[in-house]
């Protein structure tokens, strides 16, 4: 233990060097701007930096990758609060209730409780894997495919939970962006699905432009039917206010941000969940573990708090099986393990011993590198939230034009915008029809998870791996009880609310 | 908006519910074509297709609770229904136009056209464009190189030798 804690030390330490640190700033820079504009991604500033990154020594080159990346997450949440505009998949959860509140005038507090859940979710990830490394390395060793596919299931099960006025609504969607995600080339099969011989289609369907088109155009629709600004008047306007207010959500809330952090520390170990995957996971819990989860998707700070908890926590997380197997968790873990690679680090076992102080100076990397940005963000939040004062005829087209751009960085491919278009009209229609758009986007997300997984758990094992693999036990008796908490809450609510429809229709 | 219990077939909550019924028969038929990899779209469908049955049967015996707009008079929702019919064309507008020629020309002039109708403030139109074409051309195009989709125009420039 003692080695655990003085590598940490030292990798602490390493931070402060002072090449590392202007690296690491530069870095951060750079990031806030990526987080900030629609479609751009952390993958998408990785792989720009990389050609600077490996120019310098190891510990630099991993201050300024890691800088950028770690940073994108926590302003991407500003375009989503704002103009709500989840331009990246990571920041979808944190639209659902952050932008509500913008449009009640409390945009400074979701982006104030958003950044501090961030520095908190991180922490909680580094702590968590400088205590239990040992153990969390032996339990992440026994995931296989049924624990991946239990993994899955309990995610969808979660996405259930997140459901509107009817169980059976929240349901059929979710199995519907299941099928979603099976359109394009399946690998197992070596077949095309549901492609319709459209080359676009081979690769899949992107996630951005479905996310922009179903839940950011019903709004700016709306918007301009409404001709509104974003939160109305700003005549009690007070982002200090609010910053204070949102710090304080996230004290009260501590408990809340530290199980998601714990959740998205796990989900971002497990090669394959990745960001998204984390952050649905953690606002399903919020809404789950809450005693009155009416409020979640109108507006409730614990939908800002848990989700960007979860997802900044997933990235700590995620650098352990890319430096400590060398099985990168997602696309920007690959590009980093390269650098690792090119600057003359080895990723696998010699980076939990003899280097184990450059894995730690990357979890604290992502700590400090959050806890800058939210200070940051801070003082730039009192002219950032006058967005949402604009009239709504001017603010409403320019969204509309940053979505069409960032819907089209997808693939870069005109299909992005047809995708765009066509799932805006579908959750325009969702929207007024009183059908639950959350639960399509999570069953999309886990969709190829799910499928690959069931792929080769049919293949490779027995029915009786749902009663002899312990992990995959406690995933079935979770998602039991999701089940039927889901079940009874709604029969609990739906008493004594529902009134006849009006009767000028007749 | 307000829990409200609805006629089935007057409510566009339960024919969704039918669109997806057929869309997911549709998915089914189809799936049925794929060797290997036919069961997670087969079993899948079989789900939605048993959920929308579900819903709607218990819509047409039951009617459907759905969360509602409020409406007091049907002159006001009918105007309503207008306007969004009429964004909802002009969003479909800019995308055809943006396939045709371009994000570069076609968000800025938009751009100008909407804040110079809707407010009158033709500079600031013009200033907003303005910002936008900087964003989009000088910024991703050519600082980031990010790539923008090819266009008809751009293809039928350079099909007739105008490239």
């Amino acid at each position: 233990m003692f080695d655990v804690l003085n590598a940490s030390a030292d990798g602490f330490m390493l931070l402060f060097q002072w090449r590392t640190f202007l690296f690491m700033m530069f870095g951060i820079s750079l990031g806030m701007i990526f987080g900030l504009i629609p479609g751009l991604s952390g993958l998408t500033g990785m792989s720009l930096l990389l050609p600077i990154a490996i120019t310098q020594p190891p510990e630099v080159a991993i201050a300024f990758l890691l800088g950028m990346y770690a940073v994108t997450t926590q302003t991407d949440a500003i375009p989503a609060v704002l103009i709500g505009v989840p331009g990246t998949s990571a920041a979808q959860a944190t639209y659902l209730d952050g932008y509500p509140m913008a449009k009640r005038g409390e945009a400074g507090r979701a982006l104030s409780a958003s950044y501090f859940a961030s520095v908190w979710g991180t922490l909680v990830s580094v702590i968590v894997i400088i205590l239990f490394l040992p153990v969390l390395r032996s339990v992440i060793d026994n995931f296989a495919s049924p624990e991946f596919f239990m993994t899955s299931l309990f995610g969808l099960m979660l996405a259930a939970s997140l459901v509107g006025t009817s169980v059976t609504r929240g349901l059929l969607v979710a199995f519907l962006g299941l099928l979603l995600s099976t359109v394009g080339f399946a690998e197992f099969a070596s077949e095309d699905r549901y492609t319709m011989n459209i080359p676009y289609l081979e690769a899949g369907i992107p996630i951005v432009p479905i996310a922009l088109g179903l839940f950011a155009l019903p709004e700016v629709i709306d918007m301009l039917l409404a001709r509104r600004s974003i939160a109305g008047s700003a005549a009690d306007f007070d982002p200090r206010d609010g910053a204070l207010k949102g710090f304080r959500d996230t004290l009260r809330n501590r408990w809340l941000a530290f199980r998601a952090g714990i959740i998205g520390c796990i989900a971002g170990m497990i090669p394959g969940l990745g960001g998204t995957v984390a952050e649905w996971l953690s606002y399903g819990h919020a809404v789950q573990s809450a005693k009155d989860s009416s409020q979640f998707g109108k507006g409730d700070v614990r939908g800002v708090i848990a989700p960007e908890s979860g997802v900044a926590a997933q990235k700590p997380g995620a650098l352990i099986p890319t430096v400590t197997l060398g099985i990168p968790g997602n696309a920007s873990m690959a590009v980093m393990m390269g650098a690792l690679l090119i600057v003359g680090l080895r990723p696998g076992p010699p980076m939990l011993f003899e280097d184990l102080h450059i894995t730690f100076q990357m979890a604290w990397t992502v700590v400090v590198a959050n806890l800058i940005v939210a200070f940051l963000c801070l003082w730039l939040q009192r002219y950032l939230v006058l967005i949402c004062f604009v009239r709504a005829e001017i603010i409403a087209p320019m969204i509309f034009c940053f979505m069409i751009v960032g819907a089209s960085m997808a693939t870069n491919s005109m299909g992005d915008v047809i995708l765009f278009f066509l799932f805006g009209a579908v959750g325009y229609i969702f929207k007024h029809a009183d059908w639950p758009r959350v639960p399509l986007i999570i069953g999309f997300v886990l969709g190829g998870l799910l499928e690959n997984n069931l792929w080769i758990t049919t293949r490779r094992y027995d029915a009786a791996f749902l009663w002899e693999r312990p992990i995959v036990m406690v995933l079935e008796v979770l998602i039991v009880a999701i089940i039927a908490s889901i079940v009874l809450s709604r029969f609990r609510k739906r008493r004594g609310q529902v009134r006849p429809a009006e009767s000028f229709e007749d | 908006m307000a829990l409200v219990k609805q006629k089935a077939l007057r409510s566009p909550t339960w024919w969704v519910g039918v669109a997806i019924f057929l869309l997911a028969a549709a998915a089914y038929l189809i799936g049925g074509q794929y060797g290997r990899g036919s069961m997670m779209p087969q079993l899948t469908s079989l789900a939605i297709m048993a959920l929308a049955a579900l819903h709607t049967l218990a819509g047409l015996i039951m009617g459907v609770v759905a969360d509602d707009e409020e409406w007091h008079d049907a002159e006001a929702r009918r105007s309503y229904a207008r306007a969004r019919l009429g964004y909802m064309a002009m969003a479909g507008t800019v995308g055809v136009l943006v396939w045709l020629i371009g994000f570069h020309v076609t968000l800025p002039l938009f751009l100008l056209l909407f804040i110079g109708l809707a407010t009158g403030r033709w500079l600031l139109g013009l200033v907003m464009a303005g910002l936008l074409w900087g964003f989009t051309y000088l910024v991703l195009a050519q600082t980031l190189h990010i790539i923008f989709p090819p266009t008809v125009l751009h293809r039928w420039m350079i099909a007739n030798g105008w490239f």
